[in-house]
């Protein structure tokens, strides 16, 4: 049994009109027993960037701080915001800096960039090699099951409410086909002005 | 699989002529000894070869080799095992949906094995009779094999009782002769499509040792993780809810006009995605008795011509998928 | 010897030890050193900043090609220096190396003000480790960032840095200073700062004002105030005059 699939969730991020969304389950196990259904596995870096992460629960936390760590570093020392591209970069160098001894976790990448307003997404295999798409990038135990359903969803230009149809949509039908996602989900949408963060009411099966 | 749980071995010439085939014979130098040794192995495939297939152990001599591993460590030492696999994967996937008069069954053509692509074009949907078509997913040479007999049976049903087998009966013969190999399985995935006899569309899959349902909609084979959920929810609805006052959805009663592109958008999200879907894309219709084919014109579609022209037919939309 | 190490008086026993009036004296010293250094200074204008400094080999029979005090750290920043030309090839040495470090971790040039902070940091553990003395250099780092713009930044031994809009360092600093004070006003174009910058220089210098005793960074700020890129790599925004270019302002 993969070490990826020992606490199961997955996370996916798409790109819209001037917005981009994230999305993540919210099944903790351990292996097939089901722990908790309140463990989100994306948390805020900046006022409109998200950081996801999917793969080993303990290193899912212990990434969330060291970047917490990093990013509040960063933040103080040069006096301003860390764009989503630097922040992937940043990303990437943390997880290649354990390159044989890695953290069990693939980061998805979701903000709005403050300088341009451009919308970003990024992902990562866990020792940090960049992916970075201009669709939607999924990772976690249920990656094939949203590549399948998001290649079918997703369109260029979404407006917000639409993306979060999309989104929520790809999430809730792939996780629903793997047992080790689901358990409810939660989804921000980001545009230049709010996150929106609706928990969607999902199967619990 | 380990050799010292299977008792009661004794040693026979048959067992020591088929171990020395088995064993590169070596010169080897051990601690100042110069023996001509046929080397045993100790490995688990080993034994997993002789309890399968000649059901012949011999605990002592094993024993023997066991203390002498250390000594065997040189790698020069180490004989090469063989094990036949009867069972190969050459990638594909195939899907069905059943709509209220109509049957859709497709599959993409590409053939591979490993990461090689053997052939761009292996079709993989059949039709069986005017009201049933079947699509067989898996390892190539069970698929063929499988499907041969299928149609050899449909026909002796054909001569015994003077009418076309039944899409129900179709589905429950595949169960028996699935399951009649319950123990040497063929290695197919089978999606049975086409017309029941009241009409209807149906949709029956089955597992590789018989095991079978009739569906509104299923996708198997290499890319069925990705074309499944997509189907939950563009066939099932599932996640979906009407619109407040809107009619409750009915899965398996969709227009094939919205069908036929889910087909379509199905497969070209597996091959953009997977690298063993691709190629070519064919994709069979089958309409119910007397239903109107006007739809299936926009799509180029072919007739495949019908043993009974009044009946159930059979039309077939071949399309491109990307080739990389 | 009764008053510790070396014979420097009874609070020279420690390097990094503080006199009864609050002073590291060698601290003192090492800007001694500096001011004993060739007169270097930088102007920054409204669209860009020039760094500049008197080249002088102290004898005719040195090739003066190898000498270089005007120093490329990364494609954003360039650095000058008076005082010690060893210490300051340390640093530079240093300064590259973070810049590269940065970029390892960002995937992008540091800002000019966090790469002086770096060179800071280095300059003030000279000030406070055992077994060594301070940087002989006062730096003038010039920069442009996406974030700050085009800025400017002065290094001293002890670590302090200061943003400045105008400033000199080395020999003739005070009356450099006082001469920018003059002459700086804040719409100031780069090419009409490069002019200043030599008329600076030439109060006080030393033997003629040629190309080969003259070198001179420039910061040019992109258009659009937006790093440009080409073949995925950052377009140099601070770069190095060509002799033939300080040929024709002189």
């Amino acid at each position: 049994m993969s070490i990826m699939e020992y606490n199961g969730g997955s996370v996916l991020a798409m790109k819209g009109k001037n917005c981009v969304a994230i999305a993540s389950d919210l099944r903790l196990g351990n292996q097939a027993m089901t722990v908790a259904t309140n463990f989100e596995k994306v948390f805020p870096v900046t006022d409109c960037l998200y950081l996801g992460l999917a793969g080993l629960a303990s290193d899912v936390i212990t990434l969330r701080e060291r970047f917490r760590f990093r990013v509040n570093m960063y933040t103080i020392k040069e006096e301003r915001q860390i764009e989503p591209a630097t922040f992937a970069q940043l990303v990437s160098s943390t997880l290649y800096e354990k390159r044989f001894g890695p953290y069990f976790v693939e980061p998805v990448i979701a903000g709005i960039s403050k300088k341009t307003g451009e919308p970003f997404i990024a992902a990562t295999d866990l020792i940090g090699c960049l992916n970075f798409a201009k669709d939607f990038v999924v990772c976690g135990t249920a990656s094939d099951k949203l590549f399948g359903v998001a290649e079918g969803l997703w369109e260029p230009d979404l407006e917000p409410e639409d993306l979060f149809e999309t989104i929520s949509q790809t999430l809730m039908n792939a996780v629903d086909r793997d047992a080790f996602s689901g358990w409810g989900a939660i989804v921000h949408v980001i545009t230049p002005e709010k996150v929106i963060t609706r928990t969607l009411k999902a199967r619990m099966d | 699989m380990r050799i010292s749980t299977i008792e009661g071995g004794h040693s026979s010439d048959r067992g020591d002529r088929s171990l020395s085939l088995c064993f590169r014979s070596t010169r080897v130098h051990l601690r100042g000894l110069h023996t001509r040794t046929p080397v045993e192995r100790c490995t688990d495939e080993h034994h997993l070869h002789f309890s399968l297939f000649s059901a012949y152990t011999q605990p002592n001599r094993c024993l023997a080799m066991a203390l002498m591993q250390p000594l065997l460590a040189d790698a020069q030492l180490r004989p090469v095992g063989h094990q036949f696999n009867p069972y190969s994967e050459n990638g594909g996937t195939i899907l069905a949906i059943a709509g209220a008069d109509f049957a859709v069954i497709a599959g993409d053509t590409r053939q591979t094995e490993g990461y090689s692509i053997q052939t761009r074009y292996a079709p993989k949907v059949f039709k069986l009779t005017d009201r049933a078509v079947l699509a067989v997913n898996g390892f190539q040479a069970d698929c063929s094999e499988f499907v041969k007999r299928v149609l050899q049976r449909i026909e002796w049903y054909r001569h015994a009782h003077s009418k076309q087998m039944p899409l129900k009966a179709i589905a429950r013969m595949i169960q028996t002769m699935l399951y009649g190999k319950r123990f040497f399985p063929y290695y197919t995935y089978n999606i049975l499509g086409g017309i029941e006899e009241d009409g209807t569309g149906a949709v029956y899959s089955f597992d590789p040792v018989g095991s079978y349902e009739r569906e509104a909609c299923r996708a198997a084979g290499a890319a069925s993780s990705l074309i499944q959920p997509f189907l939950d929810n563009q066939i099932y609805f599932k996640n979906q809810t009407p619109a407040p006052g809107a009619a409750p959805f009915v899965p398996g009663n969709l227009p094939i006009d919205v069908v036929l592109p889910i087909v379509i958008d199905s497969f070209t999200s597996a091959t953009e995605r997977h690298i063993e879907v691709g190629d070519g894309l064919e994709i069979f219709i089958v309409l119910a008795k007397g239903r109107d084919a006007s739809q299936l014109s926009s799509l180029n579609a072919t007739e495949i011509p019908a043993a009974d022209p009044t009946g159930e037919r059979v039309f077939v939309v071949r399309r491109d998928l990307k080739k990389d | 010897m009764a008053d510790g190490a070396g014979s420097g008086g009874a609070y020279s026993f420690s390097l990094t030890t503080f006199n009864p009036s609050g002073k590291l004296v060698q601290i003192e010293h090492a800007l001694a050193a500096v001011s004993q250094g060739t007169t270097s200074l930088g102007i920054k204008a409204s669209n860009g900043i020039v760094i500049a400094t008197e080249k002088k080999a102290s004898s005719i029979l040195i090739d003066d090609s190898m000498i270089e005090k005007v120093s490329i750290i990364c494609p954003n920043i360039g650095i000058v220096y008076s005082g010690m030309g060893p210490d300051f090839r340390v640093l530079v040495g240093k300064a590259r190396k973070s810049a590269q470090a940065y970029w390892k971790m960002y995937g992008e040039y540091p800002p000019a003000k966090v790469l002086a902070q770096e060179i800071a940091t280095v300059m003030q553990e000279a000030t406070q480790s055992g077994g060594v003395r301070p940087f002989g250099v006062s730096l003038l780092v010039a920069g442009w960032d996406d974030h700050r713009g085009p800025s400017l930044y002065q290094i001293d031994p002890s670590g302090s840095f200061w943003a400045w809009k105008a400033s000199a360092i080395g020999k003739n600093m005070v009356n450099a200073k006082t001469f920018l004070e003059k002459r700086y006003h804040d719409d100031i174009s780069l090419e009409d700062a490069i002019h200043t910058a030599l008329l600076t220089l030439k109060e006080g210098f030393e033997g003629q004002m040629t190309e080969k005793t003259l070198e001179i960074g420039v910061i040019t700020v992109p258009q659009d105030n937006v790093l440009k890129m080409k073949d995925g790599r950052p377009v140099p925004t601070f770069r190095k005059l060509t002799q033939e270019e300080i040929k024709d302002y002189l």
